[in-house]
């Protein structure tokens, strides 16, 4: 996986375990690789892994058992408030970029279905 | 960190590689000198002494050569960044390194005395040799006394090799220590170097002369005349053993304590002044 | 817990300064850069916290210990080999280390050599660059060091065996080690590092955290470059 450099690591790694989340690739209440895991998987240290595990604990997604590492959460609320989070951010993304190519808010939905529209048979 | 004894017996290890294979490649070579004059003129007989003699050189040679490389070995010791990484005080580090280059140049002496003796064998066997028992029996009542003046002059030149290799190791770490942080430029700074080096080395080799000279003269006054090992008609002492006089071991502690002031010297160049090189 | 503190070090050869009142701490466990231009003094302030170079002015402490032989028991740094000739075999390296290193671990060795595709029976001679550096960072992370020192070690490896040497940090640094890496590009050491240590000028010009330069919105290689601006 490649980091913007711009951006706080602990930052992107919260997204991605976020995106592993939404994806079902972690289910709830599931345990999440270890922290030295995590760092090789994605070349980084593992004081970031654990500052980005410490704040998403501290969000509530997920929690830690003392000695056996990091589960997902049960809540099914706020893993929906985190899925829905995840969609707004990719949104606000999109709209971003469609604006600065020019395209205004309103007619914004009107070429989304049209383009859903016109790619439907393939 | 680790003592005296594991940073002895690393650097031995490390060394006695170079004395292996020297003495692998000397031995061959005088292997194949003795044959081949063995072969051409037969095993035992006058002209194959040429091989003999041959040998004696280049064992004389080597010899020299290897205490060259000991003393050089020893200042890569310790000039190396591979070594002065190893957690070691300095003490101990100086010390390993000056007795295994020691320890390797007894070990390369003694074998070269064996190698010697080897090429000898046939003419011992070969008959062309006889001991004339008449010179035997004058010679007898000396072997202790000579023995012992071997002995003494055996430890003399291992007290004084050690000291040797501390003698080079001050001259050379001081000229690295004067090329690193003389705060002198350009030609200035290569004048003062050369002046502080040659006042070093007069001062060092006065004081190993002056003892070594009186350590000569005190053996050559011994009373022994060597010509007899020559001519068996030479000696003219009435004594029968001079056992060893009290000078002599006050010489050898003069050399001694001589060896501890090199050490010591050493000790605080390398210490203080004595960078690992890049 | 402090693994590094230098107070006040100044460090000149002959009439030239190399390094001039550097004051540098290091918490444990850290992954430290250290970068600079070439001849900014990196591979000289590595050489004095290990002891390899004599007569500076200052203190060095490594995890408390101040004297020149004694701090040597807790570094582990990168090392040419110049002391082995080409014919000589890893394993006989091994050897060495096993034997002046009390925290040598003979497995660990074997696993980083396995990880990094070496065998021991090779002869240092007929290994690549990129090769000699990977045995190189496995001898180092066979011991059990409170802190290890990599002096430039990507200089003239290729991208695989980067990324190897990389992962190899990760796997074997001790968590409590602290980890010096010093280099004059950041590009792809920069997620993996908690702090960058700034040399310019003979001295430490800054030291800052990863993160916090990135949550300016500025990446590690922008504020780096931007100490040179208008230099070339």
């Amino acid at each position: 996986m490649k980091f913007k450099d711009n951006l706080p690591i602990y930052l992107q790694i919260e997204d991605y375990i976020y995106l592993q989340i939404a994806q079902g690739k972690l289910q709830a209440g599931e345990k999440l690789p270890s922290v030295r895991a995590l760092a090789l998987e994605l070349t980084v240290n593992a004081n970031t892994v654990q500052r980005a595990l410490r704040e998403m604990t501290a969000k509530g997604y997920i929690f830690t058992k003392r000695g056996e590492g990091s589960f997902v959460t049960t809540d099914e609320g706020l893993l929906e408030e985190m899925k829905s989070k995840l969609l707004k951010q990719e949104l606000a993304a999109f709209v971003s970029r469609m604006e600065k190519l020019g395209v205004k808010r309103e007619s914004l939905t009107g070429l989304l279905a049209s383009y859903l529209d016109d790619t439907r048979e393939e | 960190m680790i003592g005296f004894k594991q940073t002895f017996a690393a650097m031995f290890k490390e060394k006695s590689r170079t004395t292996r294979l020297s003495l692998g490649i000397e031995a061959i070579f005088i292997l194949l000198i003795s044959l081949y004059f063995g072969i051409r003129y037969g095993f035992g007989s006058d002209s194959a002494g040429i091989g003999i003699g041959i040998a004696a050189t280049v064992i004389f040679c080597v010899g020299i050569w290897y205490q060259i490389d000991v003393i050089m070995a020893a200042y890569r010791v310790n000039r190396s960044q591979t070594w002065r990484q190893v957690p070691v005080t300095a003490g101990n580090f100086l010390t390993a390194n000056v007795l295994t280059g020691l320890v390797t140049a007894v070990i390369f002496a003694l074998a070269n005395l064996l190698i010697f003796v080897i090429t000898l064998l046939p003419f011992i066997f070969g008959g062309e040799m006889r001991i004339d028992s008449q010179a035997v029996a004058t010679f007898q009542p000396y072997v202790s006394s000579i023995s012992n003046w071997l002995l003494y002059m055996t430890l003399f030149a291992l007290v004084s090799f050690a000291g040797d290799i501390c003698f080079w190791l001050l001259i050379t770490e001081s000229a690295s220590v004067l090329g690193d942080f003389l705060p002198l430029k350009g030609r200035t700074s290569k004048f003062a170097k050369a002046v502080i080096l040659l006042a070093l080395l007069a001062l060092l080799s006065w004081g190993s002369s002056s003892i070594l000279g009186a350590v000569i003269r005190m053996v050559s006054n011994s009373g022994f005349d060597f010509n007899f090992v020559i001519d068996n008609t030479g000696l003219h002492t009435s004594q029968t053993d001079l056992g060893l006089p009290v000078i002599s071991w006050l010489y050898m502690l003069a050399e001694l304590v001589y060896v501890a002031i090199l050490w010591a010297a050493e000790y605080f160049v390398f210490k203080k002044g004595v960078e690992a090189k890049k | 817990m402090k693994t590094l503190e230098i107070k006040d070090l100044s460090y000149h050869k002959n009439s030239k300064t190399i390094l001039e009142r550097v004051n540098l701490t290091l918490e444990a466990g850290k992954i430290v850069a250290l970068v600079g231009a070439n001849g900014a003094g990196k591979t000289s302030l590595m050489r004095v916290i290990a002891g390899l170079a004599k007569q500076y002015k200052g203190s060095v402490e490594v995890c408390g210990e101040a004297d020149e032989d004694r701090r040597k028991q807790y570094i582990a740094m990168t090392d040419s080999l110049s002391a082995f000739r080409d014919s000589r075999k890893i394993k006989d390296v091994a050897d060495f280390y096993r034997l002046v290193y009390p925290d040598f671990d003979d497995k660990q060795f074997a696993d980083i050599l396995e990880f990094m595709n070496l065998n021991e029976d090779e002869r240092l001679g007929s290994l690549s660059k990129g090769m000699k550096e990977k045995l190189i960072i496995a001898l180092v992370f066979s011991r059990k060091a409170k802190l290890y020192l990599l002096d430039e070690p990507f200089s003239g490896v290729d991208a695989m065996s980067r990324k190897k040497i990389i992962k190899s940090m990760l796997l074997w640094k001790p968590e409590e080690a602290t980890l010096v890496i010093s280099d004059h590009v950041l590009d792809e050491i920069a997620p993996v590092i908690d702090e960058v240590v700034l040399i310019k000028k003979h001295s430490v010009l800054e030291q800052r955290s990863a993160e916090e330069i990135r949550a300016e919105q500025e990446s590690i290689e922008e504020w780096y470059e931007g100490f040179y601006e208008g230099e070339e």
